[in-house]
């Protein structure tokens, strides 16, 4: 008997993908093309876990786009310096980008086709960028906040259009929107600066439609000024610190990272040179161990984004010495920050690891 | 008729034309200085942490100047601007000086913020919080002094540039100044970053005489000494009758 089983993969059967593998040796990802070698000019934007293929690109030694740098004045003056005010994450300091039309508005405004009417928020400290809220480029006046973000959307648009290949992460369907503009904030007015309004923010969760949609225009709006750019989607398997809708965090996270992982293969399956990395699955997955997170159930271990980037070099690579050499267990430096115990709210803005954490931070400080 | 004033000055290489304009005969500033170089002693800590105590044999020469002194003068570190701001970096830095928005900033430059410059100025000057530590328990007057604003001419710059920046930029490196635009900011921050520890520690701040300086705010030539980053003896003399003015003004008799 012949059907249409008979012929499919080890891969497309649980049994001998996953029950009989060891949780390490799980490879979900099906056949991919060869997307980058070490010369291959790489950008990369998305959620939190996003940084991690930073990290890992730059410590294997392919060719990450940086244009948006601390000037070695600085940096080489104190080691540290760049991470601790959140450059060098990404190719730009724009920080955590969590959904699509967060980066489509990125990208509008380096471009100058969309300006926000609330583009800047009053700190404790100085002027605040919102889209950046965790850079810690805060402004002592208007003149230098201008000069800033001028020198910010340069090096956005270099990185787009340097790069020939973007890593994007969805992260989050919930977001906080101006009824104004329909501007998209990374983080809650009134957390880290500025103030909520209701009259003037107001929460969206994004739907399946919705993020396709915007999926679909963010890369169409990239390729308008890079038309060869091919793009890796992934979903971040980090879950939501907090949620603005009346339902539990639990829920609330299977809703937005359903919708993400659905949006993510739609919007591959319907452009060309989109393709959908399985970093969710790798980490979310039943055959994923316990300690692939933090005890805080939340952060992933350095265990779990090892294992992402080692088949993320072997299939999207071919990089089989960087897969070993993970595999051995000589990995790059983990950057897990840890939020159990914040001394204060000052404290746990400054250490929180992505815009969102910055929400707890200002709630539990 | 009373006694004249002493006034100990504490300094490193800002201080020597001060030593020599005090040395000059006539000089009739109406007052005694003695001087204390701080290199003399470098390290001036025990050990390096965020309030470290001055070593012993610096302490004691602070301690033996201070007899019979009746004011002290600061001329401690002072280069910071330069280092940052007289050559051009690679690549070239920038920043806008909110004391002055509207200075010209280079856009083939790296910003950074205005903070980040000021705070690596006030974190390198642990030499002159330490000796402000040192001398908080004093009766006397105290005045920090300032150092000389730069040189507008990128040519005399060049023409004056000394070893240390001859040798930090590199012998196959031209030297290259910064803008007049980016001296002047980092000399203006540095000020301004006097000025606060001053106030902070409630002691005096003697600004640079206006005699020596040009319009814009850049030192004069006639002032400048014999390397880009430091006054004369002339500039040295007004300082001393800055010096001298200031005790006056605290009410006494000079």
């Amino acid at each position: 008997m012949v059907n249409p089983y008979s012929n499919a993969p080890r891969r497309a059967f649980w049994r001998t993908a996953v029950t009989k593998v060891a949780p390490v040796e799980v490879d979900p990802v099906a056949p991919f093309p060869r997307l980058i070698d070490k010369g291959t000019r790489i950008t990369s934007a998305g959620s939190c876990f996003a940084a991690n293929v930073t990290r890992y690109l730059v410590r294997f030694g392919y060719n990450y786009l940086f244009t948006e740098k601390l000037h070695p004045f600085f940096s080489e003056r104190s080691a540290g310096l760049a991470k601790s005010i959140g450059l060098g994450e990404y190719s730009a300091g724009y920080g955590n980008i969590y959904t699509p039309r967060q980066m489509i508005q990125l990208v509008q405004r380096a471009y100058g086709e969309f300006e926000p009417n609330e583009d800047r928020w009053q700190g404790k400290d100085g002027i605040i960028d919102p889209f950046r809220a965790r850079i810690e480029l805060t402004a002592s006046t208007p003149e230098e906040f201008v000069a800033l973000r001028d020198q910010h959307f340069k090096a956005v648009r270099q990185a787009f259009e340097g790069a020939e290949v973007l890593v994007f992460t969805f992260g989050l369907t919930e977001a906080w929107r101006s009824k104004e503009d329909d501007t998209i904030f990374p983080v809650c007015p009134g957390t880290v600066g500025g103030d909520f309004n209701p009259a003037r923010h107001e929460f969206v969760n994004f739907s399946v439609d919705d993020i396709t949609r915007d999926g679909i225009e963010m890369v169409e709006l990239l390729r308008r000024r890079n038309p060869g750019l091919r793009i890796i989607l992934t979903v971040s398997p980090v879950p939501l610190v907090a949620t603005a809708t009346d339902r539990h965090v639990l829920e609330a996270t299977t809703y937005s990272k359903s919708v993400l992982r659905v949006a993510a293969s739609q919007v591959a399956s319907r452009l060309p040179d989109v393709h959908y990395f399985p970093a969710y699955e790798i980490i979310t997955g039943q055959h994923a161990e316990f300690d692939v997170y933090e005890t805080d159930r939340r952060s992933v271990a350095e265990k779990g984004v090892s294992h992402v980037m080692k088949l993320f070099f072997r299939h999207v690579a071919g990089d089989d010495d960087a897969w070993a050499e993970i595999q051995s267990n000589n990995l790059a430096q983990p950057v897990a920050v840890q939020m159990e115990h914040p001394q204060s709210a000052a404290e746990a803005i400054s250490a929180a690891a992505c815009e969102e954490e910055l929400i707890e931070a200002t709630r539990f400080g | 008729m009373s006694e004249r004033k002493k006034i100990l000055v504490i300094g490193r290489s800002h201080a020597i034309m001060m030593a020599e304009a005090a040395t000059q005969p006539d000089s009739g500033f109406g007052a005694n200085f003695s001087f204390i170089f701080t290199n003399t002693y470098e390290p001036i800590w025990e050990r390096v942490s965020n309030d470290p105590p001055l070593r012993e044999d610096f302490a004691r020469a602070i301690e033996e100047g201070l007899e019979g002194a009746d004011a002290v003068a600061l001329v401690v570190q002072g280069n910071m601007h330069s280092i940052l701001g007289m050559l051009e970096q690679t690549p070239p830095i920038d920043f806008v000086y909110s004391g002055r928005p509207g200075l010209p900033i280079d856009r083939d430059a790296i910003l950074v913020p205005e903070k980040m410059v000021k705070n690596w100025m006030r974190n390198n000057l642990l030499e002159l919080r330490s000796i402000l530590a040192h001398l908080r328990h004093i009766d006397l007057p105290v005045f920090v002094l300032g150092s000389p604003p730069p040189l507008r001419r990128n040519d005399l710059v060049l023409e004056k540039a000394d070893k240390y920046f001859r040798r930090t930029s590199g012998e196959e490196t031209p030297l290259k100044p910064s803008a007049p635009s980016m001296r002047m900011k980092c000399w203006l921050l540095q000020d301004e970053v006097y000025r606060e520890i001053a106030k902070e520690w409630g002691v005096g701040f003697i600004p640079v005489p206006e005699e020596a300086v040009e319009d814009g705010g850049f030192l004069d030539e006639g002032a400048s000494g014999r390397d880009a980053t430091h006054g004369n003896r002339w500039f040295g003399s007004l300082r001393l009758s800055q010096l001298t003015h200031a005790l006056a003004a605290k009410g006494e008799s000079i």
